[in-house]
C-alpha cells in the first residue's frame, strides 16, 4: 500500500537529478577565456609597426618600393626577433608600374622613351615600363596580360570581351583608353559598360579645364591629386594653381559625357558645357576605367607632347595602377594579422594600410 | 507491528540521497568560486603587466626627465621609458632604462618604492629590458619570488643607438 505524502526512493532520485541539472544549468559560472597569447602577439606586432614604419624610414620605404619583405628580412628576423611573419602594404603607388599597352610598336617605343627617367612620388622613385598586350576578344584572347594597368591607345571595336575587362578592373587594376570618341564610337557597348559614356554633344571649343578637386570622396580625385600635387619635374604653373587649361585637347566633332554625375566623373571638361575631355568610372575594389580624348594627336611623336600633357598622362597612369600589396610568396604565413594605417604626403596624399601577419 | 524509533530502509536511503545532493551542491559552489578567483587573479596580474608595459613604451614619465633625479627618487611621480626628445610612441631612451635599474631596482627598499609607484601592493614585478646589441637591464637586480606570474613582451626602438629593444614584464604573487 502506498502511503499518502510519502516520496518513494526512485522519485527522490529523479527529483535530485532534475534539481542538480537545473542548478548547474541556471547557476553555472559564465566565464570567457581570455586569449592572452593573441593579445600579446597583437601588441608586439603593433609595437613593430609603429616603431619601424613611424620612424625607421628604411623599412617602410623598402616595403613600399619593393612590395617585398626580402630586403630587410634579416633585420626583421634577427634584430626584431620575428622568425615567422609576412608583411605587405596596400594603397601605395608601386616602385615599378608595368603598363600592359595595346598600342603600336612605335607608340610603345615612344612611351618608353617619354618615361625613361623615373618619376618621383613622395620621394620614392617610380619606374614606368610599357609592354605590349592584346585587348581581350571572346574566343581569341580571353585574358589581359598581367600588368598594373591596361592602356589602349586608339578606339576599341565592338567585339571586346567586356566580362574579361570587368574582371580585370575588379581585380584592382585600371584601364585607360585614349580615343577620339565620336558618335559612332559611342554606340559600342564597351564605352557604355566600361567607361560609362552614353551621350554625345557637339563641342564648340577645343580648350578644356582641369580643376583641383573639392573632395577626396569622388573617383575623379585620384588622377587630379597626382596632376596638382605631384612635384614631378619639369614643373609648370599648373601645379600651383587651382585650375589649368589645355588647348587642342579635343578633336573636332562630338564628345561624350558620362552617364551620371558629370562633375564627379569628368577629369577635364569644356568650361560652361557638359562636354568631357576625360572621364573616370569606378568599379569598386580600387579599379578605375579612364577614357580620355587623344590629346597627342597634334604631335608627330609622343615625345613631343608638352610637360603638362605628359603630367596629365602620368596622372592617369598613377591613378589607374594596381596599388594592392601582396606578401612575397616565399614568406607568406597565416599568422595573426595586425593592421597599421597611415598617410604619406611629402607631395601627394597617399593613405596606406600595412598588414603584418605574425607568429610568436 | 512496527516498533517506535525503528528506522526504515526507505528513510536511510532518503537521508543518503539528501546528503549526496547537499555535498554535490556545496562542492559545485566551492569549485566554481575557486575557478573564478583563479581566473580573476590571472586577469588582474595580466592587466597590471599590460598597464606597466604600456607605461614604459608609451609614456615619458613625470617629470619627463625623471632619470635626472635618480639620487632623489621621491621627486619621481611616474615612470616611462619614452624618449623626451621625441613625440612618438615606442621610441625609448636607453638612459631611462638604465636609470630605472639604478634608481629602483638594486635594493629591497628601492624595489618597494617602485612597487608603490606602480600601484603593486600585493604583487611582485620583474622587468627585463634587452637591447639588440646585447645590453640588458634587470629589475630587480636581486632574486625575488614570482608566484604564478603573468608575462607580457613589448618591442620598442632606441633611435639614438639605432637598436631595437625587447621589454619583458612579469607580474606574480
Amino acid at each position: 500500500m502506498v502511503k499518502k505524502g510519502v516520496i518513494t526512493f526512485i522519485e527522490l532520485v529523479v527529483v535530485g537529478i532534475i534539481l542538480a541539472t537545473s542548478f548547474a544549468l541556471f547557476f553555472s559560472q559564465k566565464t570567457t577565456d581570455i586569449n592572452y597569447e593573441l593579445i600579446e602577439t597583437k601588441l608586439v606586432g603593433n609595437d613593430f609597426l609603429v616603431s619601424s614604419f613611424g620612424y625607421n624610414d628604411n623599412i617602410y620605404k623598402s616595403f613600399v618600393e619593393n612590395k617585398t619583405q626580402s630586403k630587410y628580412d634579416i633585420e626583421i628576423r634577427d634584430i626584431w626577433g620575428f622568425s615567422s611573419y609576412s608583411l605587405f602594404i596596400d594603397g601605395i603607388v608601386p616602385s615599378t608600374i608595368q603598363v600592359a599597352c595595346n598600342c603600336t610598336n612605335e607608340t610603345i617605343l615612344e612611351l618608353n622613351n617619354l618615361f625613361s627617367d623615373p618619376v618621383y612620388v613622395n620621394g620614392r622613385s617610380v619606374n614606368i615600363i610599357f609592354v605590349y598586350s592584346e585587348i581581350p576578344h571572346l574566343g581569341v584572347y580571353e585574358s589581359i596580360s598581367p600588368g598594373d594597368l591596361l592602356l589602349v591607345w586608339g578606339c576599341m571595336d565592338n567585339n571586346v570581351y567586356i566580362s574579361a575587362m570587368k574582371g580585370y578592373i575588379l581585380s584592382g587594376r585600371g584601364i585607360i583608353n585614349v580615343c577620339d570618341a565620336d558618335s559612332s564610337v559611342l554606340t559600342r557597348s564597351v564605352y557604355k559598360e566600361i567607361f560609362g559614356l552614353v551621350d554625345s554633344v557637339p563641342q564648340s571649343t577645343n580648350t578644356v579645364n582641369i580643376e583641383k578637386p573639392n573632395s577626396a570622396y569622388e573617383p575623379v580625385y585620384q588622377p587630379k591629386k597626382f596632376f596638382f600635387e605631384l612635384n614631378e619635374q619639369p614643373t609648370f604653373s599648373g601645379t600651383s594653381t587651382w585650375s589649368y587649361s589645355f588647348s587642342n585637347f579635343l578633336a573636332s566633332g562630338v564628345h561624350p559625357k558620362p552617364d551620371s554625375d558629370f562633375y564627379n566623373r569628368s577629369i577635364v571638361y569644356v568650361p560652361g558645357q557638359q562636354v568631357a575631355g576625360a572621364t573616370i568610372n569606378y568599379f569598386g575594389k580600387g579599379g578605375y576605367a579612364i577614357w580620355t580624348a587623344n590629346f597627342a594627336r597634334k604631335y608627330s611623336s609622343l615625345q613631343d607632347i608638352s610637360a603638362e600633357e605628359k603630367k596629365f598622362l602620368l596622372s592617369l597612369i598613377l591613378a589607374a595602377a594596381d596599388k594592392r600589396g601582396m606578401p612575397d610568396i616565399r614568406y607568406r604565413v597565416k599568422g595573426i594579422p595586425i593592421y597599421y594605417f597611415d598617410v604619406v604626403s611629402e607631395d601627394v596624399f597617399e593613405p596606406y594600410k600595412a598588414v603584418f601577419a605574425l607568429y610568436l | 507491528m512496527r516498533l517506535k524509533l525503528q528506522i526504515s530502509f526507505d528513510f536511510v536511503l532518503t537521508i543518503l540521497v539528501f546528503i549526496t545532493l547537499v555535498t554535490y551542491f556545496l562542492f559545485y559552489l566551492i569549485t566554481q568560486r575557486n575557478v573564478s578567483i583563479t581566473g580573476l587573479k590571472r586577469e588582474d596580474k595580466f592587466l597590471k603587466a599590460l598597464s606597466i608595459s604600456q607605461m614604459l613604451v608609451g609614456d615619458y614619465g613625470e617629470p619627463k626627465d625623471w632619470w635626472r633625479y635618480w639620487t632623489n627618487p621621491s621627486v619621481i611621480k611616474r615612470i616611462g621609458f619614452l624618449n623626451e626628445s621625441y613625440s612618438y610612441p615606442n621610441y625609448i631612451s636607453r638612459i631611462k632604462a638604465y636609470a630605472f635599474t639604478t634608481t629602483f631596482c638594486n635594493s629591497e627598499t628601492k624595489y618597494e618604492s617602485l612597487k608603490k609607484l606602480l600601484g603593486l601592493d600585493k604583487y611582485n614585478v620583474m622587468v627585463i629590458t634587452k637591447f639588440s646589441d646585447g645590453t640588458t637591464y634587470l629589475c630587480p637586480t636581486f632574486s625575488i619570488t614570482l608566484g604564478s606570474p603573468e608575462n607580457i613582451t613589448r618591442k620598442a626602438f632606441d633611435s639614438q643607438n639605432n637598436q631595437t629593444a625587447t621589454i619583458f614584464i612579469a607580474v606574480g604573487d
